[in-house]
């Protein structure tokens, strides 16, 4: 439901500024809280851990390999850059 | 944007039903944080008509201009993992591009324990879960050129045998591939 509102959303938005908008057949976007409900699934499944407790952890930089197998994965789904 | 975003959902289609998905705001200029893109939910998406391999593809960009003053706007891919798993979730190789991690900012391909025949250690009385690559395999990044999806969705079809969705596979992933070059 919140995917649709925000599908919808976006398709009055313009892209530069001056072209009406249209999201490609099949493209979404996801609202900020549908994204961190992505985060959370992902640090849950392959690390056991809650999105927030990740997202935590990734920006003090605590982890030791950031770029291995699975960190990565969930790190890859924040956008920020890591330590910082 | 949207015909990049056409080009990857095009690509995507000759290997899953899965759908791109970008952040929130991933249609404006750039402020503090990447845009984000991702195919599927954040977990890896089966790919071809077998549950054979799944996949996993992140990228980040940005919406800028790169010449002061001109009209329009680029979009450019500031990073990127694309992942590929076996049957058994193993990862079996991953290239990345990710200049905000220490060490390893450089593009590189990272070879994992899904290189690993299971059906062998399997049939050896060994768990897969308990097998390992040498350390310096296992640790080591790779050096590649940059990667797009187009060229992942190519290896995929042409050498692990995985069965395209589109019949028209050839000609959207040179049609990306053209795109790249640009």
């Amino acid at each position: 439901m919140v995917a649709r509102k925000a599908r919808k959303a976006v398709q009055t938005l313009t892209e530069s500024g001056n072209e009406p908008l249209e999201l490609p057949p099949g493209v979404q976007i996801l609202t900020d809280e549908e994204w961190s409900e992505m985060v959370d699934r992902a640090a849950r499944h392959y690390l056991n851990m809650s999105g927030e407790e990740f997202e935590r952890k990734w920006r003090a930089g605590e982890f030791e390999t950031p770029d291995s197998y699975p960190i990565i994965r969930v790190g890859m789904l924040l956008g920020i850059p890591f330590g910082r | 944007m949207r015909a990049r975003l056409t080009t990857l959902q095009r690509v995507a289609d000759c290997l899953t039903s899965g759908v791109i998905r970008v952040s929130e705001d991933g249609y404006h200029p750039n402020r503090d944080q990447a845009h984000r893109m991702q195919l599927g939910n954040g977990m890896p998406v089966p790919v071809g008509d077998v549950k054979r391999f799944s996949l996993t593809v992140s990228e980040y960009y940005s919406i800028a201009r790169v010449v002061p003053d001109a009209r329009g706007w680029d979009v450019l891919r500031t990073g990127y993992a694309f992942a590929l798993d076996d049957r058994e979730d193993r990862e079996i190789f991953a290239y990345h591009w990710h200049p905000d991690v220490p060490l390893s900012a450089f593009l590189h391909l990272h070879i994992n324990r899904g290189v690993i025949d299971s059906e062998v250690t399997s049939q050896a009385g060994l768990s897969p879960a308990l097998t390992r690559l040498r350390p310096d395999v296992a640790d080591a990044h790779f050096p590649t050129h940059h990667i797009t999806l187009g060229e992942v969705a190519r290896l995929l079809i042409t050498q692990f045998g995985v069965r395209p969705r589109r019949a028209d596979w050839d000609t959207v992933l040179r049609a990306a591939e053209a795109d790249a070059m640009r």
